[in-house]
C-alpha cells in the first residue's frame, strides 16, 4: 500500500538484534495505534508482566499519512506498550507526539520501531536511513533533554558545520536535516513513573510513563536521520484535496466571515493574529508561529527568550501562581528538561494543600523539607521539580505518580472528597467527568485519560470562553447539536449532544461514545490525524459553518494510500483496533467491576459553571450545569447498555467470540477462550 | 479606576499575610488544550496573580492559554471576611457594576488587588 515506506525496525535490547518486520504484515491496521497494538498481541508473549519489565515491548508507529502533505497529519509518533503510570493496574497504553520525528523515520525508510528487552547498560539508538546502531550512552546519560539531543546533534555535525553526516564514512552524505530525537531525561533514567518522551523543545509523549520505560530498558534516546521519501498513490488527489480544504475551510484574514469578538480572541477555528501561547509574554516578547512537519495549525511558537520553545498543551500550565510570569515559562522548561508529565506535576497545589493542612512539611507526618513556604517563587517549582526527577525528599514518592504517593500516605481518600482530582486510573481531572462524559466514560473504559478535544472543542469550551467573555455563542446549542450529530454519519441523533442529567445516561450517548472510540482509535490515533486539527465538525469560515469531516479523512487517506475506504469503514476500522485493545485489557485483568470512577466524581456536585448543551423541558440551551454529579447507578446502567451495544458481555465487560469473530478477530477469541476470558453469548 | 485610601502598617501587614488551610480560596484555571484546574490561593497576592488576566485578549486557538474563573460573589466575601478589606470590596463593587463579563468584572478585581499589594508592599519597604 502506497504511503507507507515497507519496513518496521525491530530492536532487541537484550541480544543486540536488529532485525526488520514487513510493514505489509501489519498494514490492514492502518497505521499507528492499529499497527501497535497488533505487533504488542504478536511479540509481547506475557501481558500481564509489569512496564519495567525487559518483556514489555514497545512499539512507535507513523501512518501511511507521516510525512505527506496530508494537513495536520503529517508528523505525529504513536507510543504503545505496557505504561506504569496508570493506577491501580499498569494497563497497555498509548501516547503520542508530534514534531519532526515520525516524517523523519519515515525518510529513513521505516514505519515505525518495535524495541524489546533491556541493554544491559545505557544506550541509544542511532538510525541513519536504513543504517542502525544501538550506541553507548555513557557520555548521555544523567544529562538532561536538551542537552542529551544537542550532544547527538554535535556529533552529526561535529566535521561539517551546519551538514550532517549519514554515516561514519566520510562520503557517505551529509543532509541539512537536523536528526530527530526523542529522549527520557533524568526522570526516566530513574525509573519514575510519570516521565515522559520529548522531542526538540517541546513534542511530548506525555501520559503513560513511557520515559520511565526507556529508562527501564536502559535506552536514553532514538535518533533518526533520512534522506529518503514517501511514495503518494495519487498526488493529483491529494494537492487537489488540499485545495479543496483551502477554497471550503480556510479563514480569510482580509474578509472573514465570522470576526472574532476581541482581537486575538480565537474561537470556532479562526486563527488570531499572534499564534498561540497566549498567556501572558506574547505581547512582551518577538515570537513566530511553529507547527509540527506538514501542519496549518502551528498551535506553538519559538520565542526570542527561548523559554518554553515549542511547549505547549498543559506544560505551559505547570506553575499558575508565581509573582514574575517569566516563572511560568521557566517552570515548564524545567518539566521537559528532566521529562516530566505536568498533569501529574500541576498536583503542587495539592501539595500545598497538605502543607498548609500541617501534614505534610518538616517533621510532619510527611515529612519533606521542600521549600513550601516560598511557593510561588521559582526557587520552589524548581526544588520540586527536580526533587521529583532525582527522587529526593518526597520526590521520592511523587516519582510514582501522585496516586500512588496519596496511597503510600494513607491519603486515598482525598480522591473522595475531590482534594486530589484525580477521577480515573490514576489520571488527574482534564475535563469534568461528572458533565462531560464523553470524555470520563471514554476514559474509564480505556487506559488513561483520552486527551481527545474534538467534541470538547464545540460543546463545552467555545460556549465557555465566549460566556465568560460576554458573547453568546456563535451557534446556538439545538443548531449545534443538529450540526455535530450529521457528521457522525452512522448515527445522525441530536440528542446524542444531550449533556442534561438525564441525557448524560442516555442510549444516544451509548452511541455517542461509541462512535466516538471507534473514531478516535483509527482516523486519530491509527492514521495519526491531529487531535487538534480532526475531526473538524465546524468551520466559522464556511457559509454554511460546515467541518470538513467526514469527507476530508477518506478523500486524503485514499489520495496517499490508492485505497477506497469510506469513513464507515474507518470506524469499523476503530471497532475492530478497540475491541484488540480490550482483549489486551481482559488479560490484564479488566472486568467491568474496575471501571468505576473516583469517589468524588459521584458525591461532590459540580460547583463551577460548565457550559454544555442541553435539552430540557422541550428546550435545547447551554446549561451552567452546577450542583451536579454523576449517579452510580444510572452509570452502571448505562454501562450495561455500552457493554451490550459493542457486543460485550455486559456481567463482566469482556466481548463475546461472535463480536471478534465477526471483526475477524479469531486469534484474540481463541486467545481469551484459552484463558477463559471470553464474555457470555 | 478608583484611588484606594491610604492604610496603616498594620494593616499592609495583615493585609499581605497568607491565610491557612481552612480559610483559602478556590479558583479554576480553565484552558482548551489542558482542561479545568483548581487553584487553592491562600493570601490577596495570590489572587492577583491568578487572575491575571491578559489571557482574555489572548485566547488563541487550542493553545494553553488559560482563563481565569472565581466566583466573583464569594471572592468579594472572602476579601471581606477573612481579610476585612471593606473598602477594596466597596470600590470593587462600584468599579464592576458596569461591567460586561465576567471576565471585565475579573479584571477590574485585578487591577484593584495590583494597586493594593503594591500600595502594602511600599508602605512596608518590600519593593
Amino acid at each position: 500500500m502506497k504511503g507507507f515506506v515497507g519496513k518496521i525496525l525491530r530492536v532487541n535490547l537484550t541480544t543486540g538484534k536488529i532485525s526488520t518486520i514487513e510493514t505489509k504484515k501489519y498494514e490492514k491496521w492502518g497505521g499507528g495505534h492499529g499497527m501497535g497494538s497488533a505487533i504488542f498481541w504478536d511479540l509481547c508473549e506475557d501481558k500481564t508482566v509489569s512496564a519495567f519489565d525487559p518483556k514489555n515491548v514497545v512499539t512507535m508507529m507513523t501512518s501511511p499519512l507521516c510525512g505527506t502533505l496530508v494537513p495536520s497529519a503529517s508528523a505525529r509518533t504513536e507510543v504503545q506498550g505496557i505504561g506504569p503510570q496508570s493506577w491501580p493496574r499498569e494497563w497497555f497504553t498509548r501516547s503520542n507526539f508530534g514534531g519532526r520525528f515520525a516524517p523523519m523515520l519515515k525518510y529513513a525508510g521505516w514505519d515505525g520501531i518495535v524495541i524489546e528487552g533491556k541493554a544491559e547498560k545505557p544506550v541509544w539508538l542511532d538510525i541513519r536511513n536504513g543504517d542502525v546502531e544501538i550506541r553507548d550512552a555513557k557520555n548521555l546519560w544523567g544529562l538532561d533533554i536538551y542537552e542529551t539531543q544537542e550532544e547527538i546533534w554535535a556529533e552529526f555535525s561535529k566535521n561539517y558545520g551546519n551538514w550532517n553526516q549519514l554515516n561514519s564514512q566520510r562520503d557517505a552524505g551529509r543532509t541539512t536535516e537536523r536528526p530527530a530525537v526523542v529522549a527520557i531525561g533524568q526522570a526516566g533514567e530513574n525509573l519514575s513513573r510519570i516521565a515522559t518522551l520529548v522531542h526538540d523543545a517541546g513534542n511530548g509523549s506525555g501520559q503513560g510513563g513511557f520515559g520511565g520505560v526507556f529508562g527501564s530498558k536502559n535506552l536514553k534516546a532514538v535518533s533518526v536521520l533520512g534522506t529518503g521519501s514517501v511514495e503518494v498513490a495519487d498526488p493529483n488527489a491529494l494537492i487537489q484535496a488540499r485545495i479543496w480544504l483551502q477554497e471550503n475551510y480556510h479563514y480569510n484574514v482580509d474578509d472573514p466571515l465570522h470576526k472574532a469578538p476581541t482581537e486575538n480572541l480565537g474561537f470556532y477555528g479562526i486563527i488570531p493574529k499572534s499564534p498561540s501561547f497566549g498567556q501572558f509574554l506574547p505581547f512582551t516578547e518577538p515570537s513566530r508561529a511553529k507547527g509540527c512537519v506538514g501542519c496549518f495549525e502551528n498551535c506553538r511558537r519559538k520565542t526570542s527568550s527561548g523559554y518554553s520553545n515549542e511547549s505547549t498543551c498543559v506544560e505551559g500550565l505547570y506553575y499558575a501562581l508565581p509573582e514574575n510570569p517569566t516563572d511560568i515559562y521557566k517552570a515548564t522548561d524545567l518539566s521537559q528538561r528532566y521529562g516530566l508529565n505536568v498533569y501529574q506535576l500541576m498536583s503542587h497545589d495539592w501539595l500545598r494543600n497538605l502543607y498548609k493542612m500541617g501534614v505534610l512539611g518538616p517533621n510532619k507526618q510527611i515529612h519533606s523539607e521542600l521549600p513550601f513556604d516560598k511557593y510561588g517563587t521559582y526557587e520552589f517549582v524548581d526544588a520540586l521539580t527536580h526533587a521529583i526527577a532525582f527522587r529526593e525528599d518526597i520526590g521520592e514518592d511523587l516519582a510514582e505518580g501522585m496516586v500512588r504517593a496519596a496511597e503510600k500516605w494513607g491519603r486515598l481518600d482525598d480522591m473522595n472528597t475531590g482534594l486530589l482530582a484525580y477521577p480515573n486510573w490514576g489520571y488527574t481531572e482534564h475535563y469534568d467527568p461528572r458533565l462531560e462524559i464523553e470524555w470520563s466514560y471514554g476514559s474509564i473504559l480505556g487506559d488513561r485519560d483520552i486527551n481527545e478535544h474534538d467534541l470538547n472543542w464545540y460543546v463545552h469550551w467555545m460556549p465557555q470562553l465566549r460566556y465568560q467573555n460576554g458573547v453568546e455563542p456563535l451557534v446556538p446549542a439545538e443548531e449545534l447539536s443538529k450540526k455535530l450529530s450529521s457528521k457522525f454519519v452512522k448515527y445522525d441523533d441530536p440528542m446524542m449532544l444531550d449533556y442534561s442529567e438525564e441525557g448524560i445516561y442516555s442510549d444516544a450517548k451509548v452511541k455517542m461514545i461509541s462512535w466516538h472510540r471507534h473514531y478516535t482509535r483509527f482516523f486519530k490515533q491509527s492514521l495519526l490525524y491531529c487531535d487538534w486539527a480532526w475531526p473538524n465538525f465546524m468551520s466559522p469560515n464556511n457559509p454554511q459553518l460546515d467541518g470538513f469531516t467526514p469527507e476530508g479523512e477518506p478523500k486524503f487517506y485514499n489520495a496517499v494510500t490508492g485505497a477506497n475506504l469510506t469513513f464507515e469503514e474507518g470506524l469499523e476500522m476503530g471497532r475492530k483496533i478497540w475491541n484488540l485493545d480490550r482483549a489486551i485489557w481482559i488479560i490484564q485483568g479488566r472486568h467491568r467491576d474496575q471501571e468505576k470512577f473516583a469517589g468524588y466524581v459521584y458525591d461532590v456536585p459540580t460547583s463551577v459553571p460548565y457550559y454544555l448543551p442541553v435539552y430540557e423541558n422541550g428546550k435545547w440551551s447551554y446549561s451552567e450545569n452546577l450542583g451536579r454529579t454523576l449517579d452510580r447507578e444510572k452509570f452502571e446502567d448505562w454501562k450495561t447498555r455500552f457493554y451490550k451495544h459493542e457486543g460485550w458481555d455486559p456481567k463482566t465487560g469482556w466481548p463475546k467470540e461472535s463480536t471478534l469473530k465477526k471483526l475477524g478477530l479469531d486469534q484474540v477469541a481463541e486467545e481469551l477462550k484459552k484463558l477463559g476470558k471470553l464474555g457470555d453469548e | 479606576m478608583a484611588e484606594l485610601s491610604t492604610i496603616s502598617k498594620e494593616t499592609a501587614q495583615k493585609l499581605l499575610q497568607e491565610v491557612g488551610f481552612d480559610n483559602r480560596i478556590t479558583g479554576v484555571k480553565m484552558s482548551g488544550s489542558a482542561g479545568n484546574q483548581n487553584t487553592s490561593i491562600y493570601s490577596l497576592k495570590e489572587l492577583k496573580n491568578f487572575l491575571r488576566s491578559d489571557a482574555f485578549e489572548n485566547l488563541s486557538r487550542k493553545s494553553h492559554s488559560t482563563m481565569s474563573y472565581i466566583d466573583v460573589e464569594g471572592m468579594l466575601r472572602w476579601i471581606e471576611d477573612v481579610y476585612e478589606d471593606k473598602e477594596l470590596v466597596e470600590v470593587m463593587k462600584a468599579e464592576m457594576e458596569n461591567a460586561k463579563s465576567l471576565a471585565d468584572k475579573l479584571e477590574i478585581a485585578r487591577e484593584l488587588l495590583a494597586k493594593r499589594v503594591s500600595q502594602c508592599e511600599e508602605l512596608l519597604g518590600i519593593k
